[in-house]
C-alpha cells in the first residue's frame, strides 16, 4: 500500500532529511577530524629531557629568568617557532596562572639546538606563553636545546604549581607543532632570614693564644729572668683584637716601667735599640733580631703595630701610647708584644715588676 | 531615644578608638625618632677586670633637639633585654668634669640610682648639643670578668628623666688581662785583675824599678766596694824591702818598696783611673808621686753603685847599697768586697 505524501507533509520529509545531513556530516566530522588531527598532532613526539628553571620561584616576581633545556628534539624537521604555554591544569583547556605575564620577555640569548643560531625574536603578543620564532630557520635541530628568556612575571600565587607546555611547530605562526612536552613548575613562598649584627669588639691579654681566638687565652705574667749587664732580658705576651667598628680600634699600652721599690729601669721613651749594660725597658709589636725576640703580627685582620712600635730591633715605652690600630672594621689579629730590658753595672738589685694594661678602644 | 543612645555608644567608641591610635602614636614616635648617634666611641681608663676606672664617651649626636638627661648603660649584649656585666657598678661613680658638647656648659650632675647605668641630668639645660659629646665618668667599676666584650648603650633624651629618648647607639668595649712583666737584678760586683807577674827589673841604687798591674771594678751594691791590697813588701828569703807604711815620694839609694793607684812623673808610672764608673784610689795611694804599702790598706773604694773603673797600680822599688843581693818577690791579693 502506498502513502500518498501530500505536499503539505513536504516539511517533515525535509527536517528528517536535514536531520539525517546533520547526523551524517556529524559522524563524518568525528571520523575525519581526529584524521585531520593526526597530520598535525599524531607525529607530535614527547620532548624528553626537559625542564624549565626560573631564577626565582617567588610569587609575582618581574623580571624573572626562565631557562627551557630539553634533550635533542626527536623530531627532526625545521623548527621555525616554539613557545610555551603556562596553565593552571597539565592538560585540557589552557588557564593561564593569574599573574603570570609574559608581556616583557625578552630572549636572554640566542637559543642553542634549534637549527640557526641566529635570527630568533621574542612575541610577546600571548601573554600566557612565551614563545619565541625564526621564519627563516631552515636548519633542522640538533643536539640539546637551550632556550632563556629574561622579564617574566611569576604567577601571583605562592606555593601553587603550574604547568608550561613545550611546543615546537615547523611554521612561524605557532600552527603546526612537531614537538611538544609539559613540565610543572611551582611557585614558592619567600623565605627572609633576618640577622642583627651588633656593635662588636673582641679584645683580649694574656701570654699564651691559639691562633686569634681569645676563648684561648691565658697567662698574665711575662718573666724577663735575670737581668744582667752583658746580655739583653726579654719575653713576650700576646694580644688579640677585632671589631666591627666602621673606624676600627686602637690599643693603648698602660703603666709604669720596671720598678723595684724606687727604682727603676729607665724606659726607652723616644725609642731605641737594645743596648747591653745600659739601663732599659722598652717594648714593640713585631719580629726582632737583636735581640731575638717576638714575632710579627699574624692573623687575617688588618690591624697593624702603631708606628713607634713596628719597627724591628727599636724598642719603646710610654704609657698611654697607641700601640697598636686599625681604622677599618677587621677580623682578629693576634700582636706578640716584645719586652726587653738591660741594665747598668749601677742598677740596684732587686725584684722588678711593671704591670700594664692594654686598652682597646673601637671608633664606631 | 534608642538611636540617641546609639549615637553616642558610637561616638565614644570613636574616641576611644581615636585616644588609642594617639598613645601608640606617641609611643612608637618616641622610638622611631631616635637616631644613631655617630662616632662613638668608649675609652677606659683601665681594661683591668674588677678595677674601679674612667669611662670616657665621645659621639655626635645627630639631632638639635635639646638633651636634658643621657644614659650609658653596660650590657651584656647589644641589643635586646639588657643583663648588666657581673661586677659592672656605677654606684661610686662621679663626673670627671662637666661634659662638653651637650648645649649647657654647667649644671650636669650624675644619678647613680639604676644599677648599670651611668647617667647624667641637667633639667635647665635650654641649649641645643653641638659638635661631638663628650662626657668622662670616674669611679666605675669593671666588670668582673677578664678578657670579656661588654657593650655601653648610649642614650640621650628630651627630658630630666630619662624617658624620651632623642637618639641612640652602641659601643663594645672589653675587658683584658694585665700582664706583669718582672725582671730580677741580682747583686753583682765585677772584679778582674790584668797580669800575674809585675816585673820591676834589676834594682840599682841610683835608680827606681817600677811597673804596673790593673783591676777593674764595678757593683750595684748600694754601698759600692772597697778593694784591700794584701801581702807582705818585697822578700827575698830572710831579706826585705823596707814597705813604705805611709805615703812617701820616691827616693833612690834609700830601700823602699810602695805602690800607688795614679799617674805618677817620678818615677813616670801609671796611670790615672778609667771608666764610668765612680770608683776612686783610696787616701794614702791616691796622690801623684806618693806610695804607700801597707798589707790591708783599703787602695779603691766606691760608696755608692758604680759602673765600671780601671785602677792601675803603680809599683815602685828602691834599695840601697846595703840591700842584699837577691831575687825578691812579693804575692800580693786585691780583694773587692761589696756593701749591699
Amino acid at each position: 500500500m502506498m502513502k500518498i505524501i501530500s505536499i503539505k507533509n513536504l516539511s517533515p520529509i525535509k527536517a528528517s532529511l536535514h536531520n539525517r545531513f546533520i547526523i551524517i556530516a556529524s559522524i563524518f566530522a568525528l571520523i575525519t577530524a581526529p584524521l585531520l588531527g593526526v597530520f598535525t598532532t599524531a607525529n607530535a613526539a614527547q620532548i624528553t629531557g626537559r625542564s624549565v628553571t626560573l631564577s626565582s620561584s617567588a610569587p609575582s616576581a618581574t623580571g624573572v629568568t626562565y631557562t627551557l633545556s630539553t634533550a635533542a628534539l626527536p623530531t627532526t624537521t625545521a623548527v621555525k617557532s616554539m613557545q610555551i604555554q603556562f596553565c593552571t591544569t597539565a592538560s585540557g583547556s589552557c588557564t593561564t596562572p593569574a599573574g603570570f605575564s609574559s608581556s616583557s620577555s625578552t630572549l636572554a640569548s640566542q637559543p642553542t639546538g634549534l637549527g640557526a643560531t641566529t635570527g630568533w625574536t621574542v612575541n610577546a603578543a600571548t601573554a600566557g606563553s612565551l614563545r619565541i620564532v625564526n621564519a627563516s630557520n631552515a636548519t633542522t635541530s640538533s643536539g640539546a636545546v637551550s632556550v632563556s628568556w629574561n622579564g617574566v612575571a611569576n604567577p601571583s600565587a605562592t606555593n601553587t604549581t603550574f604547568y608550561g607546555i613545550i611546543t615546537t611547530y615547523s611554521d612561524s605562526a605557532w600552527t603546526t607543532a612537531i614537538d611538544s612536552g609539559t613540565v610543572a613548575l611551582s611557585t614558592a613562598t619567600q623565605i627572609q632570614v633576618a640577622l642583627t649584627v651588633g656593635e662588636a669588639l673582641t679584645f683580649c691579654a694574656g701570654t699564651s693564644i691559639t691562633g686569634q681566638n681569645c676563648g684561648t687565652i691565658s697567662g698574665s705574667t711575662v718573666s724577663l729572668g735575670n737581668a744582667s749587664t752583658t746580655a739583653t732580658a726579654s719575653g713576650t705576651s700576646v694580644l688579640a683584637a677585632s671589631t666591627n667598628a666602621s673606624n676600627g680600634y686602637s690599643i693603648t699600652v698602660n703603666g709604669t716601667t720596671l720598678t723595684s721599690g724606687s727604682n727603676t729601669i729607665t724606659a726607652l721613651a723616644g725609642g731605641a735599640t737594645s743596648s747591653v749594660g745600659t739601663k732599659q725597658f722598652g717594648i714593640n709589636l713585631v719580629g726582632n733580631t737583636t735581640p731575638a725576640v717576638g714575632s710579627a703580627v699574624s692573623g687575617s685582620g688588618t690591624g697593624a703595630a702603631a708606628t713607634n712600635y713596628g719597627t724591628a730591633n727599636t724598642f719603646r715605652f710610654g704609657s698611654g701610647e697607641t700601640v697598636a690600630t686599625v681604622g677599618a672594621p677587621t677580623n682578629a689579629n693576634t700582636y706578640t708584644v716584645s719586652y726587653i730590658a738591660n741594665i747598668d753595672g749601677v742598677t740596684p738589685p732587686g725584684a722588678y715588676t711593671s704591670n700594664l694594661t692594654y686598652v682597646a678602644t673601637a671608633n664606631y | 531615644m534608642r538611636l540617641l543612645t546609639k549615637i553616642k555608644k558610637l561616638h565614644f567608641q570613636l574616641f576611644a578608638f581615636f585616644a588609642i591610635c594617639v598613645v601608640t602614636f606617641a609611643s612608637f614616635s618616641s622610638l622611631a625618632s631616635a637616631a644613631q648617634v655617630t662616632n662613638r666611641t668608649l675609652t677606659i681608663g683601665s681594661s683591668v677586670a674588677s678595677a674601679s676606672t674612667s669611662y670616657a664617651f665621645t659621639f655626635t649626636a645627630p639631632s638639635v633637639t635639646i638633651i636634658k638627661s643621657a644614659s650609658f648603660t653596660a650590657c651584656t649584649t647589644a641589643s635586646g633585654a639588657c643583663t648588666t656585666p657581673s661586677g659592672f657598678s656605677v654606684s661610686s661613680a662621679t663626673l670627671a668634669s662637666q661634659p662638653s658638647g651637650f648645649g649647657s656648659g654647667t649644671g650636669w650632675t650624675v644619678n647613680t640610682a639604676t644599677a648599670g647605668s651611668l647617667r647624667i641630668v641637667n633639667s635647665s639645660n635650654a641649649t641645643a648639643p653641638s659638635g661631638s659629646q663628650s662626657v668622662t665618668f670616674n669611679s666605675v667599676t669593671n666588670q668582673s670578668a677578664a678578657n670579656a666584650t661588654f657593650f655601653v648603650r648610649i642614650t640621650t633624651y628630651s627630658d630630666a628623666a630619662w624617658t624620651t629618648a632623642i637618639d641612640t647607639g652602641t659601643v663594645a668595649a672589653s675587658t683584658a688581662g694585665q700582664i706583669t712583666v718582672t725582671a730580677s737584678v741580682d747583686e753583682t760586683v765585677t772584679f778582674t785583675l790584668g797580669g800575674a807577674t809585675v816585673p820591676l827589673g834589676t834594682l840599682t841604687t841610683s835608680g827606681t824599678g817600677s811597673g804596673t798591674s790593673s783591676m777593674t771594678a764595678s757593683t750595684n751594691a748600694n754601698s759600692g766596694y772597697s778593694i784591700t791590697v794584701n801581702g807582705t813588701t818585697l822578700t827575698s828569703g830572710s831579706n826585705t824591702i823596707a814597705a813604705l807604711t805611709s805615703p812617701t815620694a820616691s827616693t833612690v839609694n834609700t830601700a823602699q818598696f810602695g805602690i800607688n793607684l795614679v799617674a805618677n812623673t817620678a818615677p813616670s808610672v801609671g796611670t790615672g783611673v778609667s771608666g764610668t764608673g765612680s770608683g776612686t784610689a783610696a787616701t794614702g795611694y791616691n796622690t801623684a808621686n806618693q806610695f804607700k804599702f801597707v798589707s790591708g790598706d783599703t787602695v779603691a773604694s766606691a760608696t755608692t753603685p758604680t759602673n765600671s773603673n780601671t785602677f792601675t797600680t803603680s809599683y815602685i822599688a828602691n834599695i840601697n847599697g846595703a840591700t842584699a843581693a837577691g831575687s825578691y818577690a812579693t804575692q800580693l791579693t786585691y780583694i773587692a768586697t761589696t756593701n749591699f
